[in-house]
């Protein structure tokens, strides 16, 4: 369960600091979006469902 | 009428009537430095959204992203990760803040430093660097304020006087309504500014382009390098975008208006469920990217601080005065509205933990209400005088400002889950920290890292080593363990 929640939080966290530099294009562009917008930007909007399922698993809701 | 004075006038109605509709909301206000400080810890899930929304999104999030989009480009993506991962550590951190918070009655950052470390010294310490770097953010909220009235002025004006007026009349608010009256306040700002963004980032570009994708095919054919980031070693690259995001990221809760919205909260569901929807919030900055990017195809060549006037110039050019004014208003509350809430939590700790802590005075409920509301004024006035002084785009000062509120969260974090550290750690280690920002200044970085992050580092070596060396006077107390 520490585990589950470690993995739930870190994933958001690297995907919007270490991962950009990787994801660093133009291509393939998604809804007119250049790839590293988007990536961010998905990221970004995905981060509420992380932090939502880690207070179903610590039982907060 | 004028375009001016339409323009001007419907910002005027809107800044006048937010705050009357503020004060009438919070007019039951009990002078309680609780009250006026955290609002009695009583705000619930929505009034605390409204709040946390109204004091983070401010004139920087309406021109600084815009400007940083039109100048830069790429960089300019760090905005909307970095607040995201401040949410993410606001979801742990926060309930343990407000936890020994409510536990121990404390009311500003310094005081659970002082309270967790045993050293009011500390404490004063700490108040001061939040005082040297808050009073930036303020002035940051002045420098888009003079661009909105500016603009809304059609160039038949000098805006300096009018945003000293509007800025005093800020200060009176907050003076009398407490952070209540700024969570009321947040209500209009925003609802204005989230119409006002749907206008200028989705409305604009259609409107010029036919459609977003249509704007960014444009940007590509045109300035195609500046939609990734640069790589690694070159300024603004690609390691300079990490390690701003974790230095923003995880200065994102530690100002004194943080603080003081945590203590605010009726619970600790309260700020965890905020810290999992704040992230949508975030919608308005995409909003405000595709404004900037566009007002950068339509009215190119704006250079050093003039690129934070980007769409609103599209704005003022294109579009009738009434649209101006509305977009312009907008623009001024997410200006004024951040800045009563920074006024008034620096000026809480600037009374609660300069005057009383430091120097023994104003020590009774009735003083410390006072002395908070005098010393409102007193911030907004050095904010003014700085302004007057130093004019930097808004992201340059917003990044100053997170180097040196940033030194702070070793401290907060090590408070929860590291019984051995000390004050004396803490202190080498917010010293150490600000002492490498301002020795390496605005010099080049290797690999490009911000400056910020190299103070952040040898804050936490100094903290651990200099912890490991003294002796903590009230080791781990238990009300922090709890809470950890």
């Amino acid at each position: 369960m520490t585990l589950l929640r470690a993995t739930l939080v870190l994933v958001p966290i690297l995907a919007l600091t270490i991962a950009v530099p990787f994801v660093n294009r133009l291509d393939p562009t998604i809804f007119g979006l250049p790839f590293v917008l988007f990536w961010v930007v998905g990221w970004v909007f995905a981060t509420p469902l992380f932090l939502w399922f880690v207070g179903r698993v610590e039982g907060r809701w | 009428m004028s375009a001016a004075g339409l323009a001007l006038g419907i910002v005027a109605l809107v800044i006048v009537a937010t705050i009357l509709f503020a004060l009438w909301s919070s007019r039951h206000v009990h002078t309680t430095p609780a009250e006026f400080i955290v609002g009695g810890r009583s705000f619930g899930a929505i009034f605390l959204w409204l709040l946390l929304a109204g004091e983070v999104y401010t004139s920087f999030t309406f021109l600084g992203a815009a400007g940083w989009a039109y100048g830069r480009g790429a960089p300019a993506y760090y905005i909307l990760a970095y607040g995201t991962i401040g949410y993410v550590i606001g979801y742990f951190l926060l309930p343990a803040i407000w936890r020994v918070g409510k536990e121990r009655g404390l009311l500003t950052g310094p005081d659970f430093f002082i309270d967790r470390y045993g050293s009011r010294t500390l404490g004063v310490g700490i108040a001061l660097v939040q005082l040297v770097f808050m009073i930036p953010y303020v002035t940051l909220q002045l420098s888009g304020l003079q661009t909105l009235l500016t603009l809304a002025g059609y160039g038949t004006f000098d805006a300096t006087a009018t945003v000293g007026i509007a800025f005093l009349l800020i200060a009176l608010f907050v003076f009398s309504a407490g952070l209540r009256g700024t969570a009321w306040a947040s209500v209009v700002k925003d609802v204005l500014v989230l119409a006002a963004v749907i206008f200028a980032g989705i409305a604009i570009p259609l409107h010029f382009f036919g459609s977003i994708p249509a704007m960014f095919a444009h940007l590509r054919a045109t300035h195609a390098s500046m939609l990734t980031l640069a790589p690694a070693g070159a300024p603004s690259g690609t390691v300079w975008y990490v390690s701003t995001v974790l230095l923003t990221g995880i200065g994102f809760f530690m100002g004194p208006q943080s603080f003081a919205a945590t203590y605010s909260a009726r619970s600790e569901n309260v700020l965890r469920r905020n810290a999992v929807f704040l992230p949508l919030y975030q919608v308005v900055l995409v909003l405000v990217f595709f404004a900037g990017f566009s007002a950068l195809l339509i009215v190119p060549g704006l250079k050093g601080t003039r690129v934070d006037e980007s769409f609103l110039l599209v704005v003022q050019r294109f579009y009738p005065p009434w649209v101006m004014g509305l977009v312009a208003a907008a623009g001024a509350l997410a200006a004024l509205v951040p800045a009563s809430a920074l006024l008034l939590g620096t000026a809480s700790v600037a009374a609660k933990n300069v005057l009383s802590d430091g120097f023994g005075l104003a020590r009774s409920d009735a003083a410390r209400v006072l002395a908070t509301r005098v010393f409102v004024l007193v911030i907004a006035l050095l904010a003014l005088v700085l302004w007057l002084f130093e004019k930097q785009t808004l992201v340059g000062l917003l990044l100053i400002v997170y180097d040196g509120i940033t030194q702070a969260a070793p401290g907060v974090v090590c408070a929860f889950v590291w019984r051995r550290a000390t004050a004396w750690g803490v202190g080498a280690g917010v010293t150490g920290g600000i002492a490498t920002v301002a020795l390496l200044g605005t010099t080049p970085t290797p690999c490009g890292v911000n400056p910020g992050f190299l103070g952040l580092l040898a804050n936490v070596v100094l903290l651990v080593a200099v912890s490991l060396a003294t002796k903590s006077s009230r080791d781990g107390r238990p009300a922090y363990r709890r809470a950890g």
